[in-house]
């Protein structure tokens, strides 16, 4: 009795990538790969006999408040590969190493941001959302920026409040969710592996732009917690 | 004495990628046990240079296998069974064993500390299916089926198909899901707390016990499915043998991952009386379930197959 079973899934993506300085090698593997990006998840999916139904995928590119200003939080839309391809790698090659001031980033604010993506939360097929995060540096607390003009309303007021947010199924699927950390053992890296639900966190070494992380790591990394 | 009449053991490593399943067997003369192993994913596909390059899956699910072996022979429950000892005792008993081996194993591993954290990674991590099987003061067998994660034990009788077990998964929906689609809640491994699950039962003799990885039943429509493919092959098999060979066959048709089955038949004195005693439970299931099934599949009737899974799980569950 063969099976004609495909494992299927609806897929979304939220990078958030630490894109001061020292992170330049891995902003040029997200731009060198943008367009054969959909093709390798697909190729590592079929190796498991599952199939991506529909990819969609979003940026968000973070620094520091304090420092970078109106440029410390990009958000783009989420894209559906690989229709989009081409304009999901326009818009990854415009973003610029560069920035960032002391060491801690601002990542607990990007995090925050993609926890409250815009989900697909449709009921057909199974559904995974998945973020995943580079940096290279340990973050902020919440709201250390928050002096700044352009700091964003509406944003956690401390961790207790982000770990309730990724806790909340409002924002994001209590089942679905997946967190993906390549960061320093730092706080609150460390703090979030330590006590979230549903995350794996890859140790990188701090101020080291991560150039320790290889494409086929990310991708075999990706497609697990999808699998999962 | 326990009157297993046989064993069939089937394992495949469909990748050497994976490589991840173990098994174990241990036929004594008061006591026997026998286990499925699947080494998890994700953590444990890390490599260990130490170990010819093993992945941390299949080092976890080898060493729980030998643990198992080793506790049960130490501990003569092949000669002289388990006595009065409650099944939460047993239990403990497996999780101290398996516990102190992965620890021992990753001592030499050169890989004092885990690097991946969070509760998706673990080390060492598998999942386990172990069933002991013994004579009970009555006329009865006593069956003590164990797991952790979604490897599964199963009794096999006349009667029906019966899942003993219940996967550790945090799955959104239960039953009525046809593909379990969960994260696994509770794997051996080294660095995370775990729990060995116990169930007993007694049962009559004659009967089929197994334990399978889920690369045996995962890869189908439906969880019925699985009954239908034991009682084909049985139906097709002129021997022990030959069952076992065409099981791998036909769950290697399937099974995208690797895929372990152990099975004990208990008290058939032949394969013939085995096949005869089957041949109306077979011809029953194709009825009921296994015509209707692939038709339903045809037609896309997920309502049909919805209704005859609530039927089949009555006695399934």
């Amino acid at each position: 009795m063969p099976s004609n079973i495909k494992k299927e899934y609806y897929v979304d993506l939220t990078f958030c990538i630490d894109a001061t300085q020292s992170m330049y090698n891995v902003i040029e593997m997200v731009k060198k790969n943008a367009l054969n990006f959909y093709q390798d998840v697909m190729n590592a999916m079929a190796k498991k006999e599952k199939t991506i139904a529909r990819m969609r995928i979003c940026i968000i590119a973070f620094r520091d408040y304090k420092y970078d200003h109106d440029e410390a939080m990009l958000q783009t839309d989420f894209f559906t590969l690989p229709d989009d391809a081409v304009l999901f790698r326009n818009i990854v090659n415009g973003i610029e190493a560069k920035g960032g001031g002391d060491d801690p980033e601002d990542g607990l604010e990007a995090l925050a941001f993609a926890i409250r993506s815009d989900w697909d939360r449709s009921q057909e097929g199974k559904h995974r959302q998945v973020i995943v995060v580079w940096t290279d540096a340990a973050t902020h607390e919440l709201g250390f920026g928050a002096c700044d003009s352009n700091y964003p309303s509406g944003l956690p007021r401390d961790f207790g409040e982000l770990s309730r947010m990724w806790d909340n199924n409002d924002y994001i699927s209590n089942a679905d969710r997946r967190l993906v950390i390549f960061a320093p053992d730092l706080p609150y890296w460390s703090t979030i592996s330590d006590n979230w639900d549903m995350v794996i966190h890859f140790p990188s070494v701090d101020g080291k732009g991560m150039e320790e992380i290889e494409y086929s790591q990310i991708i075999d990394t990706i497609v697990h917690t999808i699998n999962m | 004495m326990t009157s297993i009449a046989g064993i069939i053991g089937v394992n495949e490593e469909k990748s050497t990628t994976w490589e991840r399943d173990s098994a174990l067997r241990l036929l004594g003369t008061k006591a026997s046990v026998i286990a499925s192993f699947d080494g998890c994913g994700g953590s444990g596909s890390k490599r260990y240079p130490a170990a010819q390059d093993w992945t941390g899956a299949k080092i976890a699910a080898h060493t729980c296998a030998n643990a198992l072996g080793d506790w049960f022979e130490q501990n003569e429950f092949d000669i002289y069974g388990f006595g009065d000892a409650h099944i939460e005792s047993i239990a403990d008993g497996i999780k101290s064993a398996v516990k102190i081996a992965l620890n021992d194993v990753h001592q030499n591993l050169g890989d004092v500390h885990s690097l991946i954290k969070g509760s998706l990674s673990s080390s060492l991590p598998t999942t386990m299916s172990a069933i002991t099987i013994e004579q009970a003061r009555s006329e009865k067998i006593r069956c003590i089926f164990f797991w952790a994660g979604d490897s599964r034990g199963y009794l096999f009788t006349v009667k029906g198909l019966r899942q003993m077990t219940k996967d550790d998964s945090q799955a959104k929906t239960d039953d009525d899901d046809f593909i379990a689609d969960g994260v696994l809640s509770n794997v051996i491994s080294l660095q995370n707390d775990f729990v060995i699950q116990a169930r007993e039962t007694l049962i009559d003799s004659p009967a089929v016990v197994l334990t399978v990885t889920d690369g045996c039943y995962a890869y189908y429509e439906t969880p019925m499915d699985f009954e239908g493919v034991l009682l084909d092959t049985l139906m097709e098999a002129t021997s022990l043998l030959d069952w076992e060979q065409l099981l791998k066959d036909r769950i290697g048709l399937v099974a995208s991952d690797d895929y372990t089955l152990q099975m004990a038949i208990i008290g058939y004195e032949t394969f013939k009386s085995l096949k005869s005693a089957f041949y109306s439970r077979a011809n029953e299931y194709r009825r009921i379930y296994g015509d209707p099934i692939l038709q339903m599949l045809s037609q896309n009737d997920r309502v049909g197959l919805k209704r005859l899974w609530n039927e089949y799980k009555k006695f399934y569950r």
